[in-house]
């Protein structure tokens, strides 16, 4: 290897965010090629299904940190070399501009979005070269991410991360949630859905009961008398307080009580199938799921509906006993089986009820963890290119550097690695453009404050801690980032403030250094669902994101 | 056999890509991984991890300098002893569900039944001489004669056969497999215009020479985990293996599939 490069390994500083399938290969491939300062973050903790890939992990480690885990063991491979681990979020505050600037190179080995979104943005504040990657089963991505920079010959100004809109996550439409599910997927929000009213932090979206405001059954709505159904009027979590989570009792409001009730609503099953009240006293026993095949797994097996009801008794005990000793409220996770086994059984006991076909638990926590199959060889192969791109950085050599994908070998294809060309940024981009500036589509009488900030900035645009005020010269503020300070208008409507079709709020966050400009398009007519475009002001329509926002 | 609640929750991700019956398969296979160089060391890791029944790594040589950069397996104060004995340890670390020994017996030496006790034997780091010992087809492949290509053919055809070739034939000469003996750049152009004649610079531009000494880890991490897919997809025979060449050409970031057959 060239001595000037050996010598830049040894001085550079790199930083890796993620600790998890990329994070452990990339850590041992900068290590053996000879960097020498390098800084690991990671929140998360070691789980078993890591093992089969998160090669710097064994069985003893479950339960600790990756970050400080991966550190231990890379050390083993070349104890002289300097790695702080550090067992954070990325997001946290602490990690600010500055903090980014004092690398060399940023590697992102990450898992989901909203980091990628907020490293992405610290990296162009910072001016620091950032390369992205990502694997699926078979398939992987790495690119690189350089803000203009003449130090690089004038060349080196790259697409960012969010210059192209990603699709968002499906969603579905609460009616469907709550009222009429058709397929496996609905049961199975709903039962998410379900475990968050029941046992997590209090969330007044994603209600589970029966919906009489869908717009499919207004006027039979009107007809229900609503005075024998008193439980509906109250939200699920302060109705299982008032009967002490006795498992039987939500067995049948949930399933027998919640079900009478929507069938009341018959406007509803004017042309779909109505569901069948769970019956009590005829729960087949039926055939039991047990066969001698073994080539599925245990949690592969369907349950019958006697079964499921049983799973879901056992899990609503012991996660009410849990909820009991923790004083506080649960995280719903898909690797915690009991949480997984109450979701599946409550999924499974509402597709019985509405004639669904019923799931595995295995295929449920597929679904309901979205579950991204992942492999060794993968994600060994994106580190390695990782690292090539990295070098090539080092070099100056940005103009050689590459956005590489990785197929899967088939017939037809004779590239299983495949170079393209860096693409130039967007020129309407709203995170890295001069300008950046969205429009957004909302009913202003609809939206609050705290959905502006909540599910706009926070979510959608993914602000970390947004200020707003209204653009328009007279310096009201909607959302301040101190706490405590906009607290009490958090609920009113955007009306409220004299906003407007057309008026413009100014959104800055002060960490990722990042200000933007939003153009008010009152749509009057948005109902539930309620429909929320976000689009680049500059764009043309085609790229404009469309998402249901449930107020 | 069923899979185990334990082998089910460690392979989990895994068997939601290629299912139960896959997995199982790759928990009957038994291999023998020859050469514990950088990409013998990723081979060897990708395999463990995916959870075979039993590997044997195979080597006569005792590891050197070189072997520091990419060889992870070898802890940093055993280098010097049998590459196969020091890789040992760090090997089984990566899964204890998978039988793993070492061997230090010179592949040449082995009869014929040694082999045939295993589903499937993989080399890192040979000559072609080497692996005619098993595999005839692989020498015969390396001869195909190149001029016979169609120009289009020969331009798709990457740098790394001909920069393959040009390695293979030094060696020869100076019998010697070394990569600190490739330093000397104009000692690989002689071969190379011997080689390749007018067409040298075309085939097999000077850059590529002037890269090719030493071995680099990520270079051996992507090789290696194309190399243990593929062992992955014979023994749990899912799908075709890579027919029959890949080449990796770590300036262009490029990886391709080619067909060379006589």
């Amino acid at each position: 290897m060239l001595t000037q490069l050996r010598k830049q390994l040894f001085e550079c500083r790199v930083l890796v965010v993620g600790a998890g399938g990329i994070g452990c290969e990339l850590i041992k491939n900068l290590v053996m090629t000879g960097f020498h300062n390098i800084e690991l973050v990671d929140l998360d903790t070691i789980d078993v299904s890591n093992l089969n890939r998160q090669f710097l992990f064994r069985k003893e480690h479950v339960g600790q940190s990756k970050a400080k885990v991966a550190k231990e063991n890379a050390l083993r491979f070349n104890p002289d070399v300097n790695i702080l681990a550090r067992h954070d979020s990325i997001i946290n505050p602490d990690y600010d501009v500055d903090y980014f600037r004092q690398f060399t190179i940023v590697l992102n080995a990450l898992d989901n979005r909203a980091a990628r979104n907020h490293v992405n943005r610290m990296c162009l504040a910072a001016d620091v070269p950032l390369i992205e990657s990502g694997s699926a089963g078979y398939l992987g991505q790495v690119t690189v991410i350089k803000k203009a920079n003449f130090l690089y010959n004038n060349y080196g100004e790259t697409e960012c991360y969010e210059c192209q809109p990603k699709p968002t996550q499906k969603s579905y439409p609460s009616c469907t949630i709550r009222n009429t599910p058709t397929e496996p997927i609905h049961c199975i929000v709903w039962a998410k859905h379900l475990f968050n009213q029941l046992f997590a932090e209090l969330d007044e979206d994603n209600e589970v009961t029966p919906d009489a405001e869908d717009p499919e059954a207004t006027d039979a709505n009107k007809q229900i008398d609503q005075g024998s159904d008193s439980n509906l009027k109250i939200s699920t979590r302060p109705w299982a307080e008032s009967v002490g989570y006795d498992p039987q009792l939500l067995l049948r409001k949930l399933f027998q009580d919640d079900i009478k009730y929507l069938l009341k609503m018959d406007k509803l099953w004017q042309k779909r199938k109505p569901p069948v009240p769970l019956d009590f006293d005829n729960l087949l026993e039926g055939d039991s799921c047990f066969i001698n095949d073994n080539t599925v797994l245990k949690d592969q097996l369907v349950w019958n509906i006697h079964e499921c009801v049983q799973e879901f008794l056992h899990s609503v005990t012991s996660l009410k006993k849990r909820l009991e000793m923790s004083k506080s409220y649960l995280i719903w996770d898909k690797d915690d089986d009991v949480a997984m086994h109450f979701v599946a059984s409550s999924a499974n006991v509402r597709a019985h009820v509405f004639g669904i076909p019923l799931k595995s638990l295995f295929d449920v926590k597929s679904m309901a963890g979205n579950i991204i199959p992942a492999i060794a060889t993968t994600n060994a192969i994106v580190a390695g290119l990782i690292v090539t791109e990295a070098l090539k950085i080092l070099k100056g050599r940005l103009d050689l550097c590459r956005t590489v994908i990785m197929y899967k070998n088939n017939l037809t294809m004779k590239k299983l690695i495949i170079p393209c060309l860096l693409e130039k940024p967007n020129k309407g981009c709203y995170v890295c453009s001069s300008k950046p500036e969205v429009c957004i589509r909302i009913n202003i009488d609809d939206i609050t404050i705290r959905h502006l900030g909540e599910e706009i900035l926070k979510k959608r645009i993914g602000m970390i801690a947004p200020d707003v005020e209204v653009d328009d010269g007279s310096g009201i503020i909607l959302i301040s980032s101190e706490e405590g300070e906009t607290e009490d208008i958090i609920n009113c409507k955007l009306s409220q403030f004299g906003i407007r079709n057309g008026s413009q709020l100014k959104a800055d966050d002060f960490l990722q250094n990042y200000s933007l400009k939003l153009k008010v398009i009152h749509e009057y007519v948005l109902m539930p669902p309620r429909l929320l475009f976000i689009s680049s002001s500059k764009l043309t329509i085609v790229k404009s994101i469309i998402f249901t926002a449930i107020l | 056999m069923a899979l185990t609640e334990d082998e089910a929750a460690v392979y989990d991700r895994q068997i939601r890509l290629w299912g139960v019956e896959a997995q199982k398969r790759l928990r009957d296979a038994k291999m023998l991984l020859v050469g514990l160089d950088g990409l013998g060391a990723e081979v060897c890791k990708n395999v463990v991890l995916t959870g075979i029944k039993s590997l044997t790594l195979l080597d006569d040589q005792c590891s050197c300098e070189d072997d520091r950069m990419v060889q992870f397996l070898i802890p940093p104060d055993c280098i010097g002893q049998n590459r196969a004995i020091a890789s040992l340890q760090r090997a089984k670390e990566l899964n204890p569900l998978v039988e793993i020994s070492a061997c230090t017996d010179n592949v040449d030496t082995l009869p014929d039944s040694y082999f045939q006790q295993f589903d499937l034997v993989c080399m890192c780091g040979y000559t072609k001489n080497t692996m005619d010992v098993d595999y005839v087809e692989i020498k015969k492949a390396l001869q195909v004669d190149y001029k016979l290509f169609r120009p289009t053919r020969l331009r798709r055809t990457s740098k790394v056969f001909f920069l393959m070739k040009v390695i293979d034939e030094f060696y020869q000469r100076n019998k010697s497999s070394s990569t600190d003996s490739l330093a000397d750049v104009d000692n690989l152009k002689h071969v190379r215009d011997e080689l390749f004649g007018d067409d040298s610079e075309k085939l097999l531009p000077l850059s590529y020479l002037q890269n090719c000494q030493g071995k680099l880890n990520p270079i051996c991490a992507i090789v290696g985990g194309i190399l243990a897919q593929d062992v992955i997809k014979a023994l749990s025979a899912r799908e075709a293996p890579v027919n029959n060449f890949f080449f990796y050409d770590g300036n262009k970031s490029e990886g391709v599939v080619d067909k060379l057959c006589l």
